[in-house]
């Protein structure tokens, strides 16, 4: 009988084919047992402050109505509130509260708070430059003015002050590129560690303050714990860090620290 | 008899070749994530593409104890079991190790083969200089030579002094595990 083919080299093949065969059998097994997705970060992508801090003595002493008159618009043309002004805002989301006036009398201004009710608008939450009243379910969304003087007109009260409270201190712009450019000099005047709480982060505790440094004189003291800044929380190293890439962005910054069980909140002006 | 061990020896290679092709990476991939999720550092938004001896991985940002740390234009893995190779292309640190050495670095290559088991070799290349580190996995002894560039030398004076300079004016830096 003649020999159709090589039975040596399809002998050969047969081997490999049964070697394929076993590797990818293998493969399937180890696939079948490992993990079938990964692991990702899910961060926020950038850190925002999320109030504007308003003196409020200086803001009734010296305030011009052109300063921060408020800029409206509304989400719906049923109803106009032209003549209400908003003058500052404190907190974020359903938190927190307003200081509003009327344009006809600007200098008598009155603190609402969320859920409360001004001229027959109820507030119902704050966000970053504006403010949204309800009526008759209908939203209306009133904003701070609207220009490059917004920021600097309530800072340039805040800077009138002449006697600053305990609470607010001075950082100039000077003192944090020095930092910056030369971080571990952070580490020998503040020691910092994050506190935890069943396993996750509700602060940074401050362990240590050299004396005599500028970090001294900043109203910090050993054993604080720092739990927000600008109202955000910090739980995570991200968020703490966040805060100190954006500091260049920043003309004040609110630490709100847990000390002897109380919290206290220490305001930093950037100059 | 040297026919037979030669015969053993091409079909070892083209079976291990076989398995190395038909190993699950991007599942390895994931395992390795997992477990690096234990000491905190996590990848986040690569895309992964799989090849035949290995995973090409872009758009790296690598995170540590949740702050963001590096990014990594490009990652390759090359698994050959006996020659492994992973190099990453265009690694920029994060601004916050600035002040000790240049953020941005060209190429890292970490490599392990079997002909050499017990170490494990990482080159890098970047505005700081060159680096070449070993790795004695047995000892957990870790020698690294530095060829600074002149920006190294004169910007980040801080970081140089705590290399050591040995006999033949290299810096070297040594550290146990």
């Amino acid at each position: 009988m003649q020999k159709l083919s090589n039975t040596k080299l399809i002998a050969v093949i047969s081997k490999l084919l049964v070697l394929l065969l076993i590797a990818k059998i293998i493969a399937l097994v180890v696939w079948w047992y490992l993990p079938s997705e990964g692991v990702a970060l899910h961060a926020k992508k950038s850190y925002q402050a999320k109030y504007q801090r308003v003196q409020f003595s200086n803001m009734l002493l010296h305030s011009k109505a052109a300063d921060v008159a408020g800029l409206e618009k509304t989400k719906t043309k049923a109803y106009s509130i032209n003549n209400l002004l908003l003058k500052g805002l404190y907190g974020s989301k359903f938190n927190g509260f307003v200081i509003v006036a009327k344009k006809s009398s600007p200098k008598k201004t009155e603190i609402t708070a969320v859920g409360e009710s001004y001229e027959g608008y109820k507030l119902k939450q704050i966000d970053l430059n504006n403010v949204t009243f309800t009526k008759a379910s209908k939203e209306y969304i009133l904003s701070l003015k609207e220009s490059k003087n917004k920021m600097s007109d309530v800072f340039t009260k805040v800077k009138r002050t002449t006697s600053a409270s305990e609470d607010e201190k001075q950082v100039t712009r000077e003192d944090i590129k020095r930092y910056s450019n030369n971080p571990s000099q952070i580490w020998k005047d503040i020691a910092i560690a994050p506190l935890k709480k069943a396993g996750k982060i509700v602060g940074f505790k401050v362990n240590r303050i050299k004396k005599n440094s500028k970090m001294a004189t900043l109203g910090l003291k050993k054993g604080d714990v720092i739990t927000k800044a600008n109202n955000v929380k910090l739980s995570s190293f991200n968020d703490a860090l966040k805060l100190y890439k954006n500091i260049d962005k920043i003309d004040t910054i609110a630490l709100t620290i847990q000390r002897d069980n109380q919290e206290k909140e220490i305001i930093y002006e950037i100059r | 008899m040297v026919k037979k061990i030669l015969k053993f020896l091409a079909f070892s290679l083209f079976f291990v070749l076989a398995l190395v092709a038909f190993t699950p990476k991007e599942s390895f991939y994931f395992l390795l994530e997992k477990n690096l999720k234990k000491f905190d550092v996590v990848v986040s938004n690569e895309i992964l593409e799989s090849n035949f001896f290995g995973l090409e991985i872009e758009n790296l940002e690598i995170s540590t104890k949740g702050v963001e740390s590096a990014t990594v234009e490009q990652a390759n893995i090359t698994l050959l079991l006996f020659y492994n190779s992973l190099k990453f292309t265009d690694v920029k640190l994060s601004s916050l190790v600035d002040a000790y050495v240049p953020s941005h670095i060209q190429t890292i290559e970490v490599t392990y083969t079997l002909f050499n088991p017990l170490v494990l070799y990482v080159n890098a290349e970047g505005k700081f200089g060159k680096a070449e580190v070993a790795f004695n996995i047995l000892d957990r002894v870790l020698n690294a030579h530095l060829y600074p560039s002149k920006i190294m030398l004169s910007k980040y004076k801080k970081t140089m002094k705590m290399m050591k300079k040995d006999e033949n004016g290299e810096y070297v830096y040594a550290k146990t595990f």
